[in-house]
């Protein structure tokens, strides 16, 4: 059954062969249906790229956190850390789970004990309720969060909060906390101004070891 | 007053480091590596199932280097190269195979494989078409790598990562020349934008790279009588018959030409990587003519890859990548002795061209089987098709007339099936431990089985154990294998060269220091070299139709043949971190080795290959508007040179310390120029290759001639962004 299929296919390949024009929008077409294909897909799948290892994430959180001089009071005995999934995004949810896994290997965030939940997202309004009932000390957005930022944002300035984003684009939008890779080594972002607004606030010497987004 | 005012400066930055001494810890954090080659993921050096180091961008500008050669050999860690005038080459934990043309590392392009099907090479140097400006760091995973990666990845794998747009923005221009012999010009750009709604960045690069000298001058060599014509044999098309190879300097054989670029576009979870370079050579080292401009070697490489990644579930993640690729080579090799010419003729040109393309299809998975990453597969398949073709020809120089009628040469292609799966098990927080198996299905040979096993245990903290075995091979290359030329009889029954090693290292990190011992032995079998045949084989392989190109008596034929083993063992250690909050760097490197090649009933040391090398590099960043200075040292105990044991007493080259000097930064009152200068020295005058027509003692020439060195030279080079 192959082998015939395959002779048709050259049968017609050839018959194609005779006519350049009718071969040409032929492949022109097929060309521009793959293309489409692609850019479907990858718009589906694209949302941003994680490239810190998510334990050396984990790290870094646990590690900065304990240099922002309001963390301890907004942590409490027990620091509670949510890990935000944007709902039917598998990237997201294998982000979040993957981070989720890292924190809870590590000892101490900020000098706490802590928790970590992972929490779906809806909108950014039950987002703000939610920080209001729960107060957690950390909010990590994953990948899939980028056209929710500005109203994230907006939801949470003015809190008490930490927020840290997976990719760098996030802390240009406004999340507090980023990471990136530079020179296949881990850099932490950070946004200033917004950070002001979260009362999250660190160090000089912590600040020298970021990148700096005023 | 000058030293005042320098330990002024430096009490100030050691206070400042004082006073920083609480963020030490996050310092760390920040300084560990992050490689993805060793195990075809993002983790931690100190993790990764092999030695894995990271070059980062900053360190190839601060310390001045120019080329990927340069980089393993001033930051790597128990790697080097070694220049033979003629392309280079590179070795690992004291071996170092000469003539092997780069074929026992693995050099990848945002992991694209670099190495051709038809000769299994690649180079390292300025042939490379890799601009410097555009790297993002490169990778260095040494030690056996095939269970991932396919044959090739005896020595290990290097990967060079290229910058992402938001790291190489805007519009740059590039000059820069090693006065006054080479001249690199480029230009690149980096963009990020919106395309059909996702997030889409554009990095390319392209250059142009042209050397003309040094004029290096060679010993004379006396060539003696050339059994053909019975007088002194002729070096020169244009010289005497005087049996006299070099004695002057060679101005017309010392030359590259290499245009090159790289384009790669990412969309969301897609990237497109596109590569060309064309590498033309010269050959000064040449048994052939002295001198000769026509003497030597042109390459293109053209390589395209698409990738996809999918993410699939919490549990999977998919992710595609096709490929095509395309490689062609051309080598000349001019002779004016009787004795290297067929059918009596004097003068002759010899010619061998040949192409490759391979294109396939590599899928991967990983299947996050609990959810929790501590109990993780990784399997795929790489489905290749190849073809080659070669040509051979000797013909007459002034009229171009083929001397006889050119064997068929190559003309094949074939496709290949490799599947692989590593499991990753972490049973605690501190341990974890990988297991791996490739297997490789070539229509040439049989099924080549790679294994690999590796723990990793973090006793206490900052520190890491780490026990790996693991195994590597070669597929010979189409040329070695599958064609003959009109001097090389075809190989018979050829096998895979197969290196199983095994390694023990601590890491330990204080602070921004890190510090690596390690320990390694390895077994190298089936090793493939060009054989030299005896008087009676090569009277049997005329005799046989083996080849159809009668030689004047003496000459011999050769063949490649799987004729020895090597025995290596060893030690390497390194040290690098950061002084005074980053502004001092410093970094050190020694690999202590021993190579033994066995090969019929005799045990002798490998040649060109240090049994003591290594690095040490210091580097002083002054701030923004200030210069940074680095010192990069590289240093080579004695190793005999290659083809030594045609010599009484054999060539050594002596012990040698390359040193790199190099002030960097931007320059003053012109926004957006900054600046470069390097000075290189080395103490050695000579390196470890024979040079010339005369490979074994003559009753005219009873000692060998060693490559002359380049020992200093000054670079100086702009670049202008936008």
């Amino acid at each position: 059954m192959t082998s015939n299929a395959l002779c048709q296919w050259f049968a017609s390949v050839r018959r194609l062969g005779r006519d350049p024009e009718r071969l040409r929008r032929r492949l022109t077409r097929r060309a521009l249906v793959l293309a489409a294909a692609v850019f479907t897909l990858t718009s589906l799948a694209g949302a941003g790229s994680v490239q810190v290892p998510f334990s050396v994430q984990a790290d870094l959180i646990a590690k900065v956190a304990s240099f922002d001089r309001n963390f301890a009071a907004r942590a409490g005995a027990r620091a509670l850390v949510l890990v935000m999934q944007m709902p039917n995004d598998a990237e997201s949810a294998a982000a979040a789970l993957e981070l989720k896994n890292a924190l809870s290997r590590v000892d101490l965030v900020g000098d706490r004990p802590h928790e970590e939940q992972i929490v779906a997202y809806s909108s950014s309004v039950a987002l703000a309720e939610m920080i209001k009932a729960r107060k957690p000390a950390i909010i990590y957005f994953g990948p899939g969060f980028g056209k929710e930022l500005t109203a994230i944002r907006n939801s949470v300035s003015n809190v008490s909060l930490l927020t840290v984003g997976a990719t760098p684009e996030y802390v240009e939008s406004g999340i507090v906390l980023g990471f990136d890779l530079v020179s296949g080594r881990p850099k932490l972002l950070i946004n200033l101004s917004q950070a002001r607004k979260q009362q999250v606030d660190f160090p000089a010497s912590v600040l020298r070891l970021m990148k700096v987004y005023p | 007053m000058y030293a005042w005012v320098a330990a002024g400066l430096l009490a100030s930055l050691f206070a400042r480091t004082a006073a920083a001494q609480d963020v030490s810890g996050l310092e760390g954090l920040l300084s560990e590596q992050i490689v993805s080659t060793a195990s075809k993921q993002a983790e931690g050096a100190s993790s990764a199932p092999a030695l894995s180091t990271n070059l980062s961008a900053e360190d190839l500008r601060m310390y001045g280097i120019r080329t990927v050669a340069e980089a393993v050999d001033f930051l790597g860690i128990a790697v080097g190269s070694s220049d033979n005038l003629s392309g280079g080459e590179v070795g690992a934990r004291g071996v170092l195979l000469t003539g092997d043309k780069g074929s026992h590392f693995l050099l990848l392009v945002d992991g694209q494989t670099m190495n051709d099907p038809l000769r299994g090479g690649t180079t390292f140097g300025s042939g490379a078409g890799i601009p410097m400006e555009l790297v993002d760091h490169i990778e260095i995973v040494v030690g056996p790598g095939s269970v991932l990666y396919g044959s090739n990845a005896m020595f290990g794998i290097v990967n060079v990562v290229t910058k992402r747009a938001k790291d190489y923005s805007g519009a740059r221009l590039i000059v820069e020349s090693t006065l006054p012999i080479s001249l690199r010009v480029g230009a690149g750009a980096g963009a990020e934008f919106k395309l059909l709604g996702a997030p889409t960045e554009i990095t390319t690069q392209l250059e142009y790279f042209k050397q003309s000298g040094p004029n290096l001058f060679f010993e004379a060599e006396n060539t003696g009588i050339d059994p053909f014509t019975g007088q002194p044999g002729r070096n020169s098309r244009a010289g005497a018959a005087d049996g006299i190879w070099g004695g002057q300097r060679a101005t017309h054989s010392s030359y590259v030409d290499s245009p090159s670029g790289i384009l790669r576009i990412v969309r969301g979870n897609t990237e497109l990587h596109l590569q060309g370079v064309y590498y033309r050579h010269a050959s000064p080292t040449t048994t052939g003519d002295f001198d000769d401009s026509a003497a030597g070697e042109r390459e293109t490489r053209a390589i395209a890859s698409l990738k996809q990644r999918f993410v699939v579930s919490t549990m999977l993640e998919v992710s595609a990548r096709a490929y095509a690729n395309y490689y062609s080579t051309r080598n000349d090799f001019i002779a004016s002795r009787g004795e290297l010419c067929p059918f009596g003729n004097v003068t002759c040109d010899y010619r061998s061209a040949g192409t490759a393309h391979w294109l396939g299809l590599e899928l991967q998975s990983s299947w996050d089987w609990f959810r929790d990453s501590r109990f993780v597969t990784m399997a795929g398949v790489d489905a290749r098709q190849r073809g080659v073709s070669t040509t051979t020809d000797a013909f007459e120089a002034e009229t171009g007339r083929s001397f006889y009628h050119p064997p068929a040469g190559l003309n094949r292609s074939d496709a290949t099936l490799a599947a692989y799966a590593e499991q990753t098990f972490a049973p605690t927080q501190s341990a974890v431990l990988k297991g791996g198996v490739r297997v490789d299905s070539d229509p040439r040979f049989g099924a080549v089985v790679t294994p690999r096993l590796a723990l990793g245990y973090k006793p206490w903290e900052g520190g890491t154990l780490k026990v790996s075995y693991a195994g590597a091979f070669r597929a010979p290359s189409w040329d070695e294998a599958n064609n003959a030329t009109s001097r090389r009889i075809l190989a018979d029954g050829l096998r895979p060269e197969k290196v199983k090693s095994l390694e023990l290292s601590v890491n330990q990190r204080v602070g921004t220091h890190r510090l690596l011992i390690g320990g390694f032995y390895s077994k190298w079998t089936d090793l493939v070299e060009l054989a030299t045949l005896s008087d009676q084989e090569t009277i049997d392989a005329i005799r046989n139709g083996q080849t159809s190109v009668p030689f004047t008596p003496g000459v011999h034929l050769t063949q490649y043949r799987n004729t020895s083993t090597v025995i290596n063992y060893g030690i390497n250690t390194g040290v690098e971190g950061a002084f005074a909050s980053g502004h001092l760097l410093y970094g050190l490197s020694i690999t202590g080795a021993i190579a033994e090649r066995r090969s019929a009933g005799r045990s002798t040391r490998l040649p060109v290959a240090p049994q003591l090398f290594g690095n040490a590099r210091v580097a002083f960043v002054f701030g923004e508007l200030l210069p940074t200075v680095g010192l990069g040292v590289r240093f080579i105990g004695p190793r005999p040179a290659d083809l030594s044991s045609g010599f009484d007493p054999p060539a050594y080259a002596p012990a040698a310390a390359e040193l790199k000097l190099t002030v960097s930064g931007r320059a003053p009152l012109i926004n957006g120029l900054s600046y470069r200068l390097i000075l290189d020295y080395n103490t050695a005058d000579r390196g470890p290759y024979v040079v010339g027509p005369v490979t074994s003692s003559l009753p005219s020439q009873p000692a060998p001639q060693l490559n002359p060195v380049d020992r200093f030279r000054t670079t100086a080079g702009l670049q202008y962004d936008f």
